[in-house]
């Protein structure tokens, strides 16, 4: 088991808890989609799983091992961290760029060796990016550069994968391209959580879906079960249907907030 | 999984093919012939040849068929002078280049957490107190770490210890360091200290003998072998606090130790000639515009710039007119112009 999660509660000093109960556990190779209304505090619970924030109680088992006594290396050696924008400051190429996911592995006064070079390549193949290796960070765009920060997640050969809104800031097309390769990403074993906007994605990507409502109660279960019209209407606060798309022969969530003009 | 785009070919591939060993071995070459240029330069100037068969046959211990005043010149006046230059020019670049990777900032130079400002404070003080000039360059020393060890520890004592807190906290320590400099420098005699502080703070070699080289010698080796050997690491950090974690990196030891490195190296410098500005600025982007941003690429290729740029500019400083001028004036008026073209290149970038 890579996650356990046991009642985790979080509030920021002097706000009343964001997070009040929070528990679940992911599998190897099991995919987890957050889903919440803004300000429920996705991201926050978001963070207490990266190890960015620490829960305010509550305990989070990574690997069996409570990760508050973990150092940043163990944890980096079993989650890979994908986060939505990356503020390039200089030009480093992509295959540099993607090598800083070595960090956990290099030694404090050492430099990766050509091992570890030819790990974040592969980063790159399994990607379809090798072309961009020598190009600078700077210079890709942006479809480009999530896949470099994905690739660099890779390089750090974590078992889960946690990628945040991952598709925030991409087109149509690539959205649906970002999903495949999350599906990818879990037959070739790794754990993923995700957190999105779109209870779509929740649908194709199957697995366990989680929603976080405003009073901080994480409702976790399989994603047909989870994902229904009555779960989302009061969670979203918003008329939504979940209706059969024959020509594609899967469901879809619609709002009927709009009428046609 | 091919997923990406083709993206429109970028501008030039500046990460450079040319391998960095030839870069180190070229500048090297090129700063050993600076050395041996500036050697013959001066009020008394002497041929390339007449300084070389010098200085080897005084390596060889061979009988001396030369005025005695040429070997003075070289060994007591010049080559003191040039050794120091080229450590100061090395030191103020690495640390200027160690500043820019750690706070994420191409636009920051060494003087961010206040050692320059407290090495001022401290030479200042010791020279309206009339102390020695050996006493001088120890309190400019211990009063350059000591403003850097001060910037360090007021965000320990607000509880947060981020990037962010530790540069407000610089420039509040440089602002304090800025009000006691200036009375010191209101208190002090006209005629006499007041020139001598003013002198100081716009930096000279021309009183650097031997001695003063080797008592900063050791700080600045520890300085230069762990910041080299950090630079992969640097770049880590220059991710920012929250990335460089997650990707595994104990972010706060490596920056203190980054941080307490360069500013030895800094305040070495200081305490041996003076505050010099721009250096620290400007030679990290050059370098970078040579060899490409990865650290451990441009870092060394940045000390080798600075030692050849410090050096011309010093032996420009001594035989520009019939007297000294001071080098912080020449490195200004270089690196002011070369500021303006960094920045035209760079003005899409920097909104």
């Amino acid at each position: 088991m890579i996650y356990d999660v046991r009642k985790l509660q979080f509030a920021y000093p002097g706000g009343k808890n964001i997070i009040n109960d929070a528990s679940f556990t992911l599998d190897e190779g099991e995919i987890l989609t957050i889903l919440g209304p803004n300000g429920a505090g996705k991201s926050t619970l978001f963070n207490c799983l990266a190890n960015i924030r620490r829960p305010g109680s509550g305990q989070i088992l990574l690997d069996g091992k409570p990760m508050e006594k973990m150092s940043v290396k163990e944890v980096a050696k079993v989650i890979g961290y994908v986060q939505q924008t990356h503020v390039a400051v200089f030009d480093y190429t992509v295959i540099y760029f993607v090598m800083m996911g070595r960090a956990a592995n290099v030694g404090m006064f050492s430099k990766p060796k050509e091992e570890d070079r030819r790990i974040a390549m592969d980063a790159l193949k399994t990607l379809g990016i090798d072309h961009l290796a020598e190009r600078p960070y700077t210079a890709i765009s942006g479809g480009e550069r999530q896949m470099a920060l994905i690739a660099r997640a890779l390089t750090q050969q974590p078992r889960a994968i946690l990628l945040d809104e991952p598709t925030s800031h991409l087109d149509f097309g690539r959205s649906t391209l970002i999903l495949e390769l999350v599906r990818e990403l879990k037959s070739r074993g790794y754990s993923v959580i995700m957190t999105t906007h779109d209870p779509n994605h929740a649908m194709l990507l199957g697995g366990k879906a989680a929603l976080l409502d405003r009073q901080g109660i994480l409702h976790v279960g399989p994603a047909e079960e989870v994902v229904t019209e009555e779960n989302l209407r009061p969670l979203y606060r918003s008329e939504l249907h979940i209706v059969d798309i024959p020509q594609l022969g899967r469901k879809a969530c619609l709002s009927a907030g709009l009428k046609a003009i | 999984m091919r997923l990406a785009e083709q993206s429109l070919p970028a501008g030039s591939p500046r990460a450079g093919r040319t391998p960095i060993s030839a870069w180190i071995a070229g500048l090297t070459a090129a700063l050993i012939l600076i050395v041996l240029v500036c050697l013959c330069l001066g009020q008394y100037s002497m041929s390339v040849g007449e300084t070389l068969h010098i200085m080897t046959a005084k390596a060889a211990g061979a009988e001396p068929d030369w005025k005695p005043m040429k070997e003075n010149i070289i060994f007591f006046l010049r080559l003191p002078r040039i050794i120091s230059a080229g450590l100061v020019g090395a030191s103020l670049a690495l640390s200027g280049s160690v500043y820019q990777g750690i706070f994420r900032n191409p636009l920051v130079s060494p003087d961010l957490l206040g050692v320059s400002s407290g090495a001022c404070v401290g030479a200042a003080l010791s020279i309206l107190l009339n102390w020695d000039p050996v006493t001088t360059q120890f309190m400019a020393f211990g009063c350059g770490l000591l403003a850097v060890g001060l910037t360090l520890t007021i965000p320990r004592l607000l509880g947060s210890t981020s990037n962010i807190m530790l540069v407000l906290s610089g420039v509040i320590v440089s602002g304090l360091m800025g009000s006691f400099l200036g009375m010191i420098k209101y208190v002090a005699d006209p005629k006499s200290q007041l020139q001598a502080i003013t002198f100081w703070q716009m930096g000279s070699f021309a009183s650097v003998r031997y001695p003063d080289i080797l008592s900063v010698l050791l700080p600045m080796v520890i300085g230069f072998v762990v910041l080299l050997a950090l630079s992969w690491w640097i770049d880590v950090l220059s991710m920012g606090e929250t990335e460089a974690k997650l990707l595994g990196a104990n972010f706060k030891p490596i920056r203190n130790a980054a941080v307490i490195c360069a500013s030895l190296l800094t305040a070495s410098s200081v305490c041996m000639c003076g505050t010099i500005s721009w250096v620290g600025l400007v030679i990290p982007h050059f370098a970078r515009m040579l060899v490409g941003s990865h650290g451990t690429r441009y870092m060394p290729v940045s000390c080798l710039l600075g030692a050849c740029f410090m050096i011309i500019v010093d032996t420009t400083a001594r035989n520009i007119s019939g007297m000294e001028v001071p080098i912080s004036i020449l490195t200004s008026l270089i690196g002011a112009p070369f500021y303006i073209a960094l920045m035209r290149r760079r003005r899409g970038e920097l909104q």
